[in-house]
């Protein structure tokens, strides 16, 4: 082996720890040694991760060596155009839904002409909307251009689910396999020195991934994560359905907190958030709590953090499935080619801070909303809600409807349109250029467009009719 | 508050600026009820910078319904493939910043870093120049262009290409176009403003010949003054010469050698650098310096001395101060050309900065009440888009190893903004690009400037080990020769500019 950082010690177990080991596994020549010590086969707080994905995870499980077929035979998995929020925002039901960039009119952007209207309606215009209302799935066709082109799609799954056809779909043997527990983290000046096992087996590595949840051992022993600014309890169950629901989690808005209901094809996932120990939740007695925030260095000397460890998100969108595939991508562009990781370690900090706040920011603005209620988890929310960045987006959105993006962001333009919208948010003035097109010919663009959506959204098949048509075909190409 | 629609707008100044402004404006607020109005006196010169354009010009152009034939007649222009750089990174050494990528991706990995790997195997795997990837440059190399194919996913189709042409004739049919498009010319000299006493907006503006004319937005387009922007609204300057020192230049026009070659080239001097424009009927040249390093005498007798033809113009010297206004939008005044800033034309992005203002400008068109909330994110977007251009163009003076004069010495011993020098050290590590989503420059072109300049990585992305060296050579081998062959089949630059125009 030529020197450099060629030893990688994957450290925790479930969902991250399955993604970055797969991942590593696929994109790494035979010059790294990937170890996996596996200390935990399903956490708790793996509920965190949320259950449905964005449509970047197609990309995500590509580049690890997953087709979709892979993803969809190793899991629980269904589609997902995306999710309905009930009683979110005052009053209010909408749904987010995945969308390519919407097409202008008059080379200016859509929305502005929604607000000419008087702020007309955006969801009959966005075709995974319509379909996830309908309950119908199809793949959207490749580059032949029609309003289905536009739509895209995630995926519901649960955190385990998920987790499995990760390991499925793995190179195993490009993997050394150590089911243990961690018994002592050994630091040394260039961060970990040595992982001592509960099998009395001692782990040296250059470069060691802590994948071991908000708890994380090893990035938890060379520096403390700091004080939270929220708590979060979640109860988890499955309810065993007949048939698989709709291709759309449905999240529903409540003094103590949120509901949310995951179709998926082990049946149905019931979620609830809430403030620990909020006695008014009612809550059971399998609840996981986390804190909720992101280390403010998710890399520490020669210790990486992927997902948890560095990061915890209220699994209120995609944002915490987003964040993790994130994690895995930049660690597989930054795998350090020296000893010394001062490079790699700058760039990952700088990437994660950003991607994390960016999430975050989305997420907060969920909560800056009038008249929530003065509950414990309602109460944290908003005051954790108000941000400099969030503050910009919003008032410049209020005041004319300008989306104001930053590099990368997890979350795209459609996204924010869609939440503001959605949330009651119409700008106070439309852009000029929209009196470029006289008022009847936007009226009779519009309908054309929804008329469109509407015959293509019924020609599609319900979701779990789709769904078993598409294992069959898999099954037959095996 | 009711919402007032703004109905008049002044620009202040013809040129290149005033013109793109007025043709852009007034394109997308047809029908609309904006008077608009530009300022322009025959007594005042243009600067005319930026006779070399970014691809992004060509957008421009195909929204205000341009022909491109014609464009190219009206302004003598030639193609663009990219930018030869010259005595950069040592004396000596060349290369071309092309508009295009290097090669295509295996397996999502960028090109470079397979080009990387087969360079550190060594010789015998016959990397070769990661030139010999790219097509612009190598048709670039061998004076060859042709327009981009429809497939863009071939080799010879999925290239950028922007033009060189003269920019006073550029502004003269943006005129016709504006004037056609009902834009009205005052012809006059700006001598005092009158200013809202509440807002502190600026009202009308007093002409030499004692008019006033009112609007209720001005854009500044007055060039390197700053009339409005800065004499009248006092905005600031964000001084930048502590990274780009050059303070003074020289143009001058020749007559061409022979056929116009499909790129521009900067030459890199003792205390300065040189550019060299080839039109279709004479070549622009220039020498930006340095007063600190050299006199100005000595530095018109550099550019006099190396020009390929005799002279049909005097040269003609020009004084600025690189950096940019402190807001390019102040009150209800925006700064659109040299009025906002100046970033030495190394790169071609005076007339790119200038679209961007003006499409910033049209997303950000506001009411008559001119909402703070409107400059801030139009400054907010325009100082990203400087301060990025600003390390790219510190980048060529950094990346090398020249020391031979007071200038190249200076540079070396310079601290680097932290952007640039966090973006440098990943380069030269393992050949990573440190990326963003906002700004002109994308990664293939700094790819061509550190390679280009003598920043060979130290190591690659290890991820590259993870694919067959075989796969690794074979893709290398088929993108080299579809690239070689692609040149081949592709007429000379002369030839199918003369076809063109012909036509």
């Amino acid at each position: 082996m030529r020197p450099g950082t060629r030893r990688i010690a994957v450290v925790g177990g479930g969902l991250a720890a399955e993604a970055v080991v797969t991942a590593l596994a696929a994109r790494l020549g035979p010059d790294h040694a990937v170890t996996f010590v596996e200390t935990d086969r399903a956490p708790a707080t793996d509920a965190f991760y949320g259950t449905v994905t964005g449509p970047s995870a197609y990309a995500f499980h590509e580049r690890i060596g997953l087709t979709e077929a892979d993803v969809l035979t190793g899991s629980d998995a269904a589609f997902s155009w995306g999710t309905r929020y009930e009683g979110w925002g005052p009053g209010r039901s909408w749904t987010l839904a995945h969308q390519q960039p919407l097409q202008p009119l008059a080379d200016v952007d859509l929305h502005h002409f929604l607000t000419r209207l008087g702020g007309a309606p955006l969801e009959p215009l966005i075709v995974a909307a319509r379909a996830a209302a309908k309950g119908v799935f199809a793949h959207p066709p490749g580059p032949k251009p029609s309003p289905l082109t536009r739509a895209e799609y995630g995926y519901q799954v649960s955190p385990p689910g998920l987790a499995d056809a990760y390991r499925a779909g793995r190179r195993a043997e490009r993997v050394r396999h150590v089911p243990a527990e961690v018994r002592t983290v050994e630091t040394g000046p260039d961060g970990i020195a040595g992982v001592a096992l509960s099998t009395g087996e001692r782990i040296e590595a250059d470069l060691y991934v802590d994948a071991g949840g908000p708890g994380g051992a090893l990035l938890s022993a060379l520096r403390a994560r700091p004080a939270p600014a929220r708590r979060l309890r979640l109860e988890t169950g499955l309810r065993p359905a007949a048939r698989l629901g709709p291709p759309c989690r449905t999240v529903t808005g409540a003094p103590y907190g949120w509901s949310a209901t995951t179709p998926t094809r082990a049946g149905a996932i019931a979620m609830r958030a809430m403030a620990p120990g909020d006695a008014a939740a009612d809550g059971d007695a399998d609840g996981v709590e986390a804190d909720l925030g992101a280390r403010p260095s998710a890399w520490i000397g020669n210790c990486v953090g992927v997902g948890h460890a560095a990061a915890v998100l209220e699994p209120l969108t995609t944002a915490p499935l987003t964040l993790l595939h994130r994690d895995v991508l930049r660690l597989l562009e930054l795998v350090p080619v020296a000893r010394d990781h001062a490079v790699e370690r700058r760039e990952y900090d700088r990437r994660h801070a950003e991607d994390a706040r960016h999430a975050d920011l989305f997420q907060r603005a969920f909560h800056a909303v009038p008249g929530a209620p003065k509950t414990p988890y309602w109460t944290a929310a908003a005051e954790a809600a108000s941000h400099p960045d969030l503050d910009r987006k919003i008032r410049q959105f209020e005041n004319r409807g300008i989306l104001v993006m930053h590099d990368f962001e997890p979350f795209t333009r459609e996204d924010w349109l869609t939440l503001h919208w959605g949330l009651g948010r119409v700008p106070g003035r439309h852009d000029r250029l929209t009196g470029r097109v006289p008022e009847d010919a936007v009226r009779a663009e519009f309908a054309k467009t929804r008329r469109a959506i509407e015959a293509l959204t019924d020609a599609m098949p319900p979701h779990d009719r789709y769904v078993a048509r598409f294992l069959d075909y898999l099954e037959r190409e095996r | 508050m009711a919402v007032r629609d703004i109905d008049t707008v002044c620009i202040l100044g013809g040129g290149t600026a005033g013109w793109m402004t007025a043709a852009g404006l007034s394109n997308k607020l047809k029908g609309l009820g904006v008077a608009i109005t530009v300022i322009e006196s025959d007594a005042i010169g243009t600067v005319g910078v930026g006779e070399a354009t970014l691809p992004h010009i060509r957008f421009f152009n195909r929204s205000i319904g341009l022909d491109e034939a014609e464009f190219m007649r009206a302004t003598n222009a030639t193609f663009k493939l990219g930018i030869e750089f010259r005595d950069w990174g040592a004396l000596g050494q060349r290369y071309v910043h092309p508009f295009g990528n290097y090669g295509a991706p295996l397996e999502g990995h960028d090109f470079h870093q397979l080009w990387l790997r087969l360079r550190a195997a060594g010789e015998a795997h016959g990397a070769g120049r990661l030139d010999d990837y790219s097509f612009p440059v190598l048709a670039a190399e061998n004076d060859k262009f042709q327009h981009p194919g429809d497939d863009p996913n071939r080799i010879g189709s999925n290239f950028g290409y922007a033009y060189q042409m003269d920019s006073g004739a550029y502004a003269a049919l943006l005129r016709r176009y504006a004037e056609a498009n009902g834009v009205i010319r005052v012809e006059g000299k700006v001598v005092g403003h009158a200013r809202d006493p509440d807002t502190g907006h600026v009202r009308d503006v007093a002409l030499e010949d004692g008019r006033a004319v009112p609007a209720q937005l001005f854009v500044d387009c007055s060039g390197f003054r700053g009339v409005l922007i800065e004499e009248a609204l006092g905005t600031g300057y964000d001084d930048w010469r502590e990274w780009l020192p050059v303070d003074r230049a020289f143009a001058v026009q020749c007559e061409g050698g022979g056929a116009a070659s499909p790129y521009t080239r900067a030459t890199a001097r003792e205390a300065g650098w040189q550019w060299r424009i080839p039109l279709q009927h004479r070549v622009g040249n220039g020498h930006v310096y340095c007063s600190e390093y050299v006199s100005d005498d000595a530095a018109r007798e550099r550019l006099t001395s190396t020009l390929e033809g005799p002279a049909i113009t005097e040269p003609r010297q020009l004084f600025f101060t690189t950096g940019k206004r402190r807001r390019l939008w102040n009150a209800n005044v925006v700064a659109v050309g040299l009025s906002g800033g100046f970033l030495e034309p190394l790169e071609s992005t005076s007339i790119h900065l200038i679209q961007l203002g003006l499409t910033n400008l049209l997303e950000l068109f506001p009411d008559a009440s001119v909402a703070a909330a409107d400059r801030d994110e139009y400054n907010r977007r325009m100082d990203l888009e400087f301060e990025r251009i600003r390390d790219f163009l510190l980048l060529h003076y950094v990346a090398t190893r020249r020391d031979d004069t007071p200038m190249w010495r200076h540079f070396r011993a310079l601290t680097l903004p932290d952007s640039l020098s966090g973006k440098i050290d990943a380069w030269m590590t393992r050949g990573y690009l440190s990326r963003y989503e906002f700004g002109v420059f994308l990664p293939p072109s700094w790819v061509a400037v550190m390679l280009g300049q003598g920043l060979v990585p130290r190591g690659y992305d290890p991820g590259v080990d993870g694919l067959d060296m075989d796969a690794v050579r074979g893709w290398a081998g088929q993108v080299r020769a579809a690239t070689r062959d692609a040149v081949a089949d592709t007429s000379r630059h002369d030839a199918y500019l003369a076809r063109m125009m012909a036509a």
